[in-house]
């Protein structure tokens, strides 16, 4: 059965809009939100959701809509990536690091035929307009090439990496995103520590600014309200406190920096 | 040369879709039993969950989508221009909206049939005339009062479990809409009060009936209504807003434009948003804190 699913930043009800549109053209599929709830206009953090999040899902159609460019020159694009999977958005960058991660891009085309849009294109909504007319059609069957030029993948807008950095007597990391437990998902991965800390043991001791905190399995190694660095479902770096918001406790939120030192 | 944008169409009668679907498949959008579900619950009680189940329950076959459990409780007018909004987008089928502050009370439990072959399901308070309307109009109204369609004991608080999911349920069964109970004349159903769009020589009165997540502003009247005000508008043209509020009188000069992209980040403007409605916004900000605005504040729209 076909597969479509739609992350966006405009919420519930226009994401429930996009998926009226593919069911309309493809009323086999199977549509589901990965989330409607990314932070607006955060390109970035769609693109980490995306990453999260696709691998996970069956190969299938996926449509992304963080696009704060709508109706300007930027355009739309379907992109087919290894694992027989195609994502389908804005070219700004929101599915740089998820089409890596599932194998990386075999071949793009721009969104142009008429054929495959709604009869009315608006200059503010191409999630209902463009997006999820072509995810719908790509359902139900119709080969990519059918939606428009192809587009050399290299020209595509990058998302640049987030790298960790060296910082007096530790390393500086972002926060990625923060979840709704308040843990903080860092920009880097468990190997980008050893340099700095040493090889990562249960209990080994590290801190960020007053905080201590341990490397730790999973949150219940700790006691309640403490703070642990772990390895998430993902492979991402998190840090977390058992049963408590890590945001809250260090007052950070996305994008600000962090710095890890030895405790 | 800006592009011309169509005016956008004010009935649906049949779903939105391309041309490439339609050409496929003129029925396009009729290909399975599909009902939607609008409340406001909200995300974190699972009542619609338990809508979606109950459905699934009579109707196996059916796909089910929740809209959004989030309509702000009690605001009827906000689910009201949430279906206007949305169903015209959306599969032909029945569709389940539950804003319902009366529920127990005496209003009636409604099944309202519309040209385009929806039938919208809820309370007799307002909320689906908007998006029946929309959808070509409301063809017939029924009350639902047959047992044998209702879950076996009603409570006088759930009515979306109880009366309108199953009943959806059954619709898109097949259950003709009659079946359900009596006819009601559509012309005697409670109808909720908005605001107008008043044309004035050069000026345009109109009123901010909803807010989205973006901080986006809608107003009341669409593209139309303001050419009728002030003429044709072309992207460019300056806009002189003016309101009052407790603080006193306000003014602000804003840009029509294509959209959001077209000015800096944070600068306000105005555009035609994707249903034709006239709306105010900032870049990659809220619209309400850039200009100082919110719901329910009412505006005059001249040039600038």
């Amino acid at each position: 059965m076909p597969f479509v699913s739609v992350t966006a930043d405009f919420g519930p009800v226009a994401t429930a809009i996009c998926r009226g549109v593919i069911l309309t053209i493809a009323p086999q599929a199977t549509v589901i939100d990965l989330t409607a709830n990314v932070p607006a206009f955060d390109v970035r953090a769609g693109s980490l959701d995306l990453w999260y999040g696709l691998r996970w899902l069956p190969v299938g159609t996926h449509v992304g809509v963080v696009d704060p460019g709508v109706g300007t020159e930027r355009i739309g694009v379907a992109i087919e990536v290894a694992r027989g999977d195609v994502l389908v958005g804005p070219d700004n960058g929101l599915f740089t690091a998820a089409a890596e991660r599932l194998g990386g891009i075999r071949r793009v085309h721009a969104l142009e035929s008429a054929d495959y849009r709604l009869p009315m294109v608006t200059t503010t909504f191409h999630g209902r307009d463009v997006f999820a007319p072509a995810a719908g059609h790509l359902a139900a069957g119709l080969p990519i090439e059918a939606l428009g030029r192809a587009v050399d993948p290299t020209t595509l807008v990058q998302l640049p990496p987030l790298r960790p950095e060296p910082a007096v007597g530790g390393l500086r990391i972002e926060v990625v995103s923060v979840d709704s437990f308040g843990n903080l998902y860092l920009g880097g991965e468990p190997a980008d520590l050893a340099p700095v800390l040493g090889p990562l043991r249960p209990g080994l001791p590290m801190r960020v600014d007053d905080l201590e905190l341990v490397w730790a399995e999973t949150f219940g190694r700790v006691g309640p309200g403490e703070a642990l660095l772990l390895e998430d479902s993902d492979g991402r770096l998190c840090l977390a406190l058992n049963q408590a918001s890590a945001a809250e406790r260090l007052g950070v939120r996305e994008g600000d920096g962090i710095v890890i030192r030895a405790g | 040369m800006a592009a011309t944008i169509p005016a956008m169409p004010r009935k649906f009668l049949q779903p939105e879709t391309t041309p490439a679907a339609r050409a496929a498949d003129p029925s396009a959008g009729r290909g399975r039993p599909f009902v939607s579900l609008t409340t406001d619950f909200g995300a974190r009680d699972p009542s619609t969950a338990i809508c979606v189940g109950v459905i699934h329950a009579i109707a196996p076959a059916a796909t089910v989508m929740t809209v959004t459990a989030e309509i702000a409780k009690f605001k009827i007018r906000d689910g009201a221009l949430t279906l206007w909004s949305t169903l015209p987008y959306l599969p032909v089928g029945a569709h389940v909206a539950v804003v319902d502050p009366g529920v127990g009370t005496e209003r009636h439990p409604l099944a309202v049939a519309t040209a385009r072959g929806d039938v919208l399901v809820g309370p007799d308070n307002g909320l689906l005339i908007p998006a029946a309307e929309r959808l070509g109009g409301i063809t017939a109204a029924h009350r639902l009062e047959a047992p044998e369609y209702q879950l076996q004991v009603i409570s006088t608080s759930f009515h979306g479990r109880d009366i309108f999911a199953p009943a959806a349920a059954h619709l898109v069964n097949g259950v003709p809409i009659e079946a359900f109970g009596p006819a009601v004349d559509p012309a005697a159903l409670v109808r909720l009060e908005w605001p107008e769009a008043r044309v004035r020589a050069g000026a345009l009165e109109t009123a901010i009936v909803y807010v989205d997540s973006f901080g986006n502003i809608k107003l009341v009247g669409e593209v139309a209504d303001l050419e009728a005000a002030l003429g044709r508008i072309a992207y460019g043209d300056q806009l002189r807003l003016r309101w009052s509020d407790e603080a006193g009188p306000h003014e602000q000069v804003v840009p029509w434009v294509q959209t959001f992209g077209r000015v800096p980040k944070g600068a306000p403007l105005a555009y035609e948003d994707a249903y034709a409605r006239i709306c105010l916004a900032a870049n990659q900000a809220s619209g309400t804190d850039v200009l100082g605005l919110r719901e329910g504040l009412t505006l005059t729209v001249s040039r600038g």
